[in-house]
């Protein structure tokens, strides 16, 4: 059975608070709305669904869903149901597994978002969520992530599905559960039930395991529905001996896609009833396509060529509309211009198409002749001129002076750009007037573990020292002001670059108290665009408990922070860079602690006496 | 073809070219790379060296494979893919799989369509049409399998079947683990020795004899974007399959894939041969359909036995 389920009961609508309303991850509000109300709401925030709270909440769903799953193991098997298509004479239910679900979300921003709230809340909520049974949550970029590749049967992903095809009971997969020096759980190399992905899962890579798919993004295409539903469509079942055959029960033997309501589109949930109906009936869909008989009858593959339409390029289209026109215009008919129910105007469609289809034609057998010939023909080398400079009167009127400058330098009409230096470390201050509720939450467990100034001051001390100490609390508390700072930071930037004003901001801030480390990765990440420096690096905050303020952000770039971390600096020119293995420490939540050791002490180490003159200690 | 080297006479060479009507090689037909070898080598007697009814068009590759032997020297070898299947074997393998492999009995048209030379069945991209997760990694197996079974039977071993096999990743992260499932599966599952399988990550590994020795050679089609039509055809004169796995991707190259490999079957896989919206991809004919309902009676797939139409618009699990 098909079961399409909202994130929530039924009859609610998660109200959605974007993060930016309330400046603080505000994951478990809910409350019900009307259709009216939901409406509204929409109306005025259109951005909802586009943050991290949808996805974040059908992962929670997911999870509560594989919980229940894995409550039924142990249960009177006559009490449970088997699916439908199921044999009752032949088969009978005898077969567990741990359940694996996709969570599919828009970017990867949100994807690494919701991984770090959602192993957060499972790290609240171990009781209920054993680390042993592999509730965790990790990303999936690409061939070479964190987790390692997708694509290999060692991805804790697929890790329990490749090493027991035939299903396991929960006590075989908690022996797959694997602990690191420390004592805690070592996620590369323990199975991870809730893998989140952008566009990965759809082709060439299945888990039978998988059976709950959580959709956060829009896909409004057939043909991705269902490479992406069919992935996790592979049966567990056990054949004895005696030819009768091992099954789970129907919750682990038939899929289920969670919805969130912000995701609950028309084209969404066109695009899931019709991958199901394709996947069942493929012929009301492929039905037309030629086949070895009607070849071996007299169609030729020129016959087929009408459907080479969707193969051209823009350039054969123009070429197939500038035919259609020039066609029309030397018969002098226009285009039709009235409703479809109007005969005439069908009329006028059906010879349209016609003629339409004689241009396709045409520009298809050029095409072909063109790519057998290996070259292009002139006509079109000379619409593409036409394009380019088209493309180029539009560019120049949205040309930047500094794009100008580098274009101009490109083509050898400027002075070359001075060498790219290595800046140092930029000290800039935000102000921020608020903290959130969060942030005073934990500055008042602040005030409570560590009162008076001295506690931290020595902290800065030691920091600068080299002797760290990691302070959890305090690695919140930087990391909530730090994303509010940073999210309110633009407009409130002050540049204190220069040496008396910097004074003077120390000195007015000498109550600065908390330090705190934090990274700041761009969105798009680190595997694409490094060498554009989409990242920024990390930040070293001070704040002040009393007046519940942040007053500092000392940032590096990172350049500094991979210098310091590797002892090698990104450069596009020597081509050495960190590996992605080497970069994903930096993301949360491993970044903290990385930073912590290794990035702030040297920072500080650098401005701690600008720190301590501007505090006047 | 440029005038060779060792030929004495300008004038003798060009009216004999001028007489040739489509230059190709008289052996595997291709019209790339192109040379004149002599029917009876030159070191056997030096005197019909200049002599054109000695003269025949063999491509580069064909030649050297001649070297100074007759021209049974040049029957082809033996393949991979030539050990019909035992019955026991057959059974591992799943319906689909097996019905490939055999060659689709089943079908009065698919044994004598490619039983016919592959120049005159090429330029069509003959898609197999198999629901998700069903084993597309076997069934290139299977399919070289099945068409040697058919070209065997029908032909006998003197002329071209399949003996090796270009296959065709959509993204360049599949490759690696698809050469690793082409290696180790039919080996693992059939009892089978494992078929040499070779990556090819660059235009100039489709030149590198180690690379093109082996039976399976795996390449990102990414790669292939980099290369002129004339490479590519010349690249892929060297395979008698060539297999695209996840098809739906870049559709349009698949097409133009298909029109260079002028003496190569153009297969390709893929559970959905339609665009966005659902309409079926142009260019490619369709000679094998699995589909989800029929794979659920092997028991292989979760069940889906409701209709999506029967679902509503506002269906809610009871989850």
């Amino acid at each position: 059975m098909i079961s399409i389920s909202h994130a929530n009961q039924p009859n609610r609508i998660v109200r959605l608070i974007p993060v930016r309303e309330t400046q603080q991850s505000q994951a478990g509000v809910t409350s019900t709305l009307s259709k009216q109300e939901a409406a509204e709401f929409y109306q005025q925030h259109p951005d909802a669904g586009k943050d991290h709270i949808s996805p974040l909440e059908v992962g929670k769903q997911m999870l509560t869903n594989f919980k229940h799953c894995d409550e039924l193991e142990g249960q009177d098997p006559s009490l449970l149901e088997m699916a439908d298509i199921r044999d009752e004479d032949k088969c009978r239910i005898g077969v567990w597994y741990p359940a694996h679900g996709v969570l599919r979300v828009e970017t990867m921003e949100t994807a690494r978002r919701v991984e770090r709230d959602i192993n957060e809340w499972l790290h609240k909520h171990r009781g209920a969520y054993p680390a042993e049974m592999g509730y965790h949550a990790c990303v999936s970029t690409g061939a070479y992530s964190t987790y390692g590749n997708i694509g290999d049967e060692k991805h804790p992903w697929r890790m329990a599905a490749a090493r027991y095809p035939s299903g396991c009971t929960s006590a075989e997969f908690r022996l797959l559960h694997t602990k690191d020096a420390s004592g805690q759980p070592d996620w590369l190399k323990s199975p991870v039930r809730l893998l989140i992905v952008v566009d990965l899962c759809r082709e060439c890579i299945s888990n039978r395991f998988a059976v709950r798919e959580g959709l956060a993004q829009h896909c409004a295409s057939i043909a991705l529905s269902v490479q992406a539903r069919g992935r996790s469509d592979r049966s567990v079942i056990k054949r004895n001996e005696d030819g009768t055959i091992n099954v789970p029960p129907i919750e682990l033997d038939s899929p289920v896609v969670f919805l969130h309501p912000a995701f609950n589109t028309p084209s969404n949930l066109n695009a899931i009833y019709s991958s199901y109906a394709y996947m069942m009936q493929p012929d009301e869909y492929i039905g037309e396509m030629p086949t070895l008989a009607s070849l071996v009858d007299g169609q030729s593959p020129e016959d087929m060529i009408s459907d080479e339409v969707k193969g051209l390029n823009h350039h054969d289209k123009v070429r197939i509309a500038k035919l259609l026109g020039d066609d029309m215009e030397e018969d002098g008919s226009e285009w039709p211009m009235q409703e479809a129910q109007d005969e005439q105007a069908k009329e006028l469609r059906e010879q349209l198409n016609d003629r339409a289809l004689v241009a396709i034609q045409h520009v298809a057998g050029e095409r072909i002749q063109e790519i057998l010939n290996g070259n292009d023909p002139q006509d079109i080398k000379a619409e593409k001129v036409v394009d380019i400079e088209t493309s180029a009167n539009k560019l120049a009127e949205r040309v930047t002076e500094r794009t100008a400058q580098r274009v101009l330098r490109r083509e050898g009409r400027a002075e070359p750009a001075p060498p790219r230096v290595l800046q140092p470390p930029m000290v800039t201050v935000y102000q921020k007037p608020e903290v959130t509720e969060k942030g005073r939450e934990l500055l008042g467990l602040l005030k409570t573990e560590c009162s008076g100034q001295t506690t931290l001051i020595d902290q800065l001390d030691k920091m600068v020292a080299g002797q760290i100490e990691l302070n959890p609390l305090i690695e919140t508390l930087a990391r909530e002001s730090v994303q509010n700072a940073r999210d309110e930071s633009n407009s409130h930037q002050i540049d204190v670059t220069s040496e008396d004003e910097r004074g003077r901001q120390w000195k007015a801030k000498r109550d600065a108290l908390f330090v705190g480390v934090i990274n700041n990765l761009r969105p798009g990440g680190y595997d694409k665009t490094l060498g554009n420096t989409r990242f920024r690096g990390g930040y070293g905050v001070l704040g002040s408990w009393q007046t519940k303020r942040v007053y500092g952000v000392v940032s590096s770039k990172i350049n500094e922070v991979v210098a310091l971390c590797f002892g090698r600096q990104i450069s596009n020119q020597n081509r050495v860079l960190p590996t992605e293995h080497e970069l994903a420490r930096f993301d949360f939540p491993d970044i903290v602690p990385a930073l912590i050791r290794h990035v702030t002490a040297q920072m500080f180490a650098q401005y701690a006496p600008d720190i301590k003159r501007g505090l006047g200690l | 073809m440029s005038f060779p080297t060792w030929c004495n006479d300008r004038k003798v060479f060009n009216s004999w070219i001028a007489g040739i009507n489509e230059p190709a090689c008289a052996h595997c037909e291709t019209v790339f790379n192109l040379t004149v070898d002599h029917v009876v080598a030159k070191s056997y007697d030096s005197k019909l060296l200049n002599d054109p009814s000695n003269w025949q068009v063999l491509c580069r590759s064909c030649n050297s494979k001649k070297y100074n032997l007759p021209e049974q020297g040049l029957a082809h070898g033996s393949s991979f893919w030539d050990k019909p299947l035992s019955n026991a074997q057959l059974q591992k393998l799943r319906i689909p799989q097996r019905r490939l492999a055999l060659g689709k009995p089943e079908d009065p048209y698919y044994s004598d369509y490619f039983s016919q030379p592959f120049y005159s069945t090429s330029g069509i991209i003959y898609v197999v049409v198999w629901h998700t997760g069903t084993g597309k990694t076997i069934g290139i197996h299977a399919l070289a399998y099945g068409l040697n079974k058919i070209r065997l039977a029908a032909l006998g071993p003197r002329y071209p079947r399949i003996r090796k096999i270009l296959v065709l990743t959509p993204k360049d992260q599949y490759r690696t683990q698809l050469a690793k499932d082409l290696a180790n599966d039919v080996y693992k599952l059939l009892g089978v020795t494992r078929p040499s399988v070779k990556r090819a990550s660059s235009d100039q590994h489709f030149r590198n004899s180690e690379v093109l020795k082996a039976d399976i050679v795996v390449a990102c089609v990414a790669t292939l974007n980099s290369m002129s039509p004339l490479a590519l055809a010349d690249a892929f004169s060297h395979f008698d399959l060539i297999v695209s796995d996840e098809a739906h991707f870049s559709t349009r190259r698949m097409s133009e894939f298909a029109l260079l490999a002028r003496n190569s079957l153009f297969f390709a896989m893929t559970a959905t041969p339609i665009d966005a919206n659902g309409n079926p991809l142009g260019r490619m004919v369709c000679v094998d359909k699995w589909s989800k309902a029929e794979a659920d009676a092997d028991y292989s797939t979760k069940s889906a036995s409701i209709q999506p139409a029967q679902l509503g618009l506002s269906v809610v699990s009871s989850y």
